[in-house]
């Protein structure tokens, strides 16, 4: 942003493109929204405020301020004892989500442990030390097949490399993770009528944006790419969900989209572990907030014990930015 | 307009392997062609006219043509099954030769009388379960310890081979006979021919329902998504519950079964015994095959046939235009460089992306 102020100190004229509305607030002089290739607003950077560019962006009226309905804590879905993250690390961590309708954020700059985190859920990587449990039962020697069986869906931070066959169909993306499923794999054959009425009419829900179903999926937006993987894995209906960075690089539309889904899950009950470096989806979506630095849990609490200077402490090492 | 433009996308997408191979086919002709100019002034359009009257030019023609086919067409599907799963087996060579060596030795053993169904069936069983093994085990070392399967494949192809060559020196050589070879397994236990007096027989048939039931096998069903998942994109199908161990194993084994009937068809359909370095190299052309072929069951298919064209037309093509046979060597090397370079180049690029 200094960069950009410097440039226009000596004289120089810049055209800035993004979708972070923040930036654009902080730096712009006047602003134009394009939206399906027209431009639809124009005016001083001054004169707008970053909910009426939202609006303009998505073409209708964007919830800021998301509804979340006040829920009782039930039992623990997801228990994690002690588990050491990363090898310097000088405490293990633990943590428990609820059933009922629980979101527990992990808040913290990607590298400090949550993508080891997010693998030893799910068994991609060995957990050396430590239990990871999901409704009681141990499940930290499980392949993850067994662990997706036992009602877990999981929304990977590195889509292309984790969640989706580039190469291949929506259709086909929509069967990885149901390729055991009965409901579309009857005595090893693929049913693909079935397989292929759920895609189209989760691509219509979810406004997925694609010519049909048949289209690779490689050659989605990432927009409408993750929402296939989020449709996908809210279709199996687990009562947990662990959820990473899910909006990296998505546009406002798709944001504000993905945030609703998240709330509606948590409102009708599911346990969902969201692992996020974004703080908009923190404060937007959790219940409780754990600020992950260096593969440690520095501090856990409600909502509404954390803000935004105090959790970008944590966020930095610094201890002692909890207020009780 | 967008709608246009995704739509021949898609179909550019399954048709652009299509237009490669046949590119790479052309330009390998033009640059033989070219070769025959130069070096022996010789002339291209008699030479390829000799090859392709020598292939196809009567039923005796065909029928030689498609019984050099048939072999390739077994190694081949044998080698586009593990591509589909992104592993290479480089080891159908040996596959191939422990494959016709246990099935030689299982219907020598079933000698007396037993029915020729039977004993057909039975040595084809236990040709390929020697091949899923040897395959399987490849398979085992890389899913268990990553080995790379190369190397191990390669190793194991000397094993085999000379362990068979072993074999019809010594315990299995047939004591009547000068050359390295198994006694006969007997006319009655023999394929029934298509054609009489010709190689070509019902293993053509029994290679194409094999190349049915692998497009259904690898299209149709969740195993075979698993599989294709797996050569796709490891990391996701793993993230799906998909057991990498599991689809490594199984599927080397399965390829090294159907190399191994590679072999089997060699010894059942035209030699009848053991011959001690049987193949040219069947192998490794089923590498060649199963690319050019872009690993689909029909292209394998039409890849197989050009090459048996191009082997079958090679004598007419020598005796008649006066070519050296090497020149077919040449062409097929040409393919393979045309329709590999692609391939090597994205390769490349993602290794210099990285």
């Amino acid at each position: 942003m200094d960069i950009f102020r410097d440039i226009r100190k000596q004289g120089k004229t810049i055209i800035f493109i993004t979708h972070k509305l923040n930036e654009t607030k902080a730096v712009s002089d006047s602003l134009t929204v394009l939206r399906a290739g027209k431009s639809v607003f124009q005016a001083a950077t001054k004169d707008v405020t970053v909910e009426m560019l939202a609006n303009e962006m998505v073409g209708h009226e964007v919830s800021f301020h998301l509804e979340r309905k006040k829920q009782d804590a039930g039992e623990t879905i997801l228990s994690i004892e002690n588990v050491k993250l990363l090898e310097n690390a000088s405490n293990t961590v633990s943590l428990d989500v609820h059933a009922g309708g629980e979101i527990l954020g992990i808040a913290g700059v990607e590298g400090n442990g949550q993508m080891q985190l997010e693998e030893m859920i799910m068994g991609l990587q060995k957990c050396k030390e430590g239990k990871i449990s999901i409704k009681g039962e141990d499940i930290t020697e499980c392949p993850t097949k067994k662990r997706l069986g036992l009602g877990m869906s999981y929304i990977p931070s590195e889509r292309h490399q984790r969640a989706i066959l580039p190469g291949f169909s929506i259709l086909e993306n929509y069967l990885l993770g149901n390729q055991n499923d009965p409901k579309y794999v009857q005595h090893g054959w693929i049913n693909f009528k079935t397989l292929s009425e759920t895609t189209k009419k989760l691509m219509e829900k979810y406004d997925v944006r694609a010519v049909d179903e048949k289209q690779s999926i490689g050659s989605l937006s990432g927009g409408n790419q993750q929402k296939m993987v989020l449709s996908r894995e809210v279709e199996k209906d687990s009562d947990f969900i662990l959820v990473c960075q899910p909006v990296r690089g998505l546009d406002i539309g798709a944001i504000n989209y993905i945030h609703e889904i998240l709330l509606e899950l948590r409102n009708q009950g599911k346990a969902i572990l969201l692992i996020s470096a974004e703080l908009t989806d923190i404060f937007q979506l959790c219940d409780r907030i754990a600020v992950m630095y260096k593969g440690e849990v520095m501090a856990l609490g409600k909502n509404e014990e954390f803000t935004n200077e105090s959790i970008g402490l944590l966020m930095a090492g610094q201890r002692g930015g909890v207020e009780s | 307009m967008e709608k246009q433009t995704v739509k021949k996308q898609k179909v550019f997408l399954s048709l652009e392997q299509l237009y490669l191979s046949i590119f790479a086919i052309i330009l390998s002709l033009l640059i033989t062609a070219l070769i025959m100019l130069v070096s022996g002034g010789e002339n291209p359009i008699n030479a390829f006219q000799a090859l392709l009257a020598g292939a196809l030019g009567s039923k005796t023609a065909i029928a030689t043509t498609l019984g050099k086919t048939v072999p390739l067409l077994f190694v081949g599907m044998a080698c586009a099954f593990s591509n589909k799963a992104g592993l290479f087996n480089i080891g159908c060579e040996g596959q191939l030769y422990i494959g016709a060596l246990t099935a030689t030795a299982t219907a020598l053993a079933m000698q007396g009388g037993l029915p020729r169904f039977l004993v057909i069936l039975v040595s084809f069983l236990t040709g390929m379960m020697s091949g899923a093994l040897v395959g399987g085990f490849n398979g085992l070392l890389k899913a268990k310890l990553n080995i790379n399967e190369v190397l191990v494949a390669i190793m194991l192809n000397y094993i085999m081979k000379f362990f068979a060559s072993y074999c019809v020196h010594g315990p299995m050589k047939d004591p009547k006979s000068k050359v390295m070879q198994s006694p006969s397994i007997g006319q009655e236990y023999m394929l029934t021919k298509i054609l009489p007096k010709s190689q070509l027989t019902t293993a053509l048939i029994l290679g194409l329902i094999l190349a049915a039931l692998l497009y259904v096998f690898i299209n149709k069903t969740g195993a075979g998504f698993a599989l294709r998942a797996v050569g796709e994109n490891g990391s996701a199908a793993q993230a799906a519950g998909i057991s990498m161990v599991k689809t490594v194993i199984i599927t080397m084994a399965a390829s090294g079964a159907i190399a191994a009937l590679t072999g089997v068809t060699e010894v059942f359909g035209k030699t009848g015994k053991f011959v001690d370095g049987f193949s040219p190299g069947y192998g490794f052309t089923g590498i060649a095959v199963a690319v050019l072929g872009n690993n689909h069951p029909v292209g394998v298919i039409l890849s197989a046939l050009l090459f048996g064209i191009l082997e079958s037309g090679a004598m007419t093509m020598s005796y008649v235009a006066g070519v050296s046979t090497s020149m077919i060597k040449v062409m097929q090397g040409l393919v393979i460089l045309f329709v590999a370079t692609p391939e090597l180049v994205a390769f490349m690029k993602r290794r210099r992306a990285k």
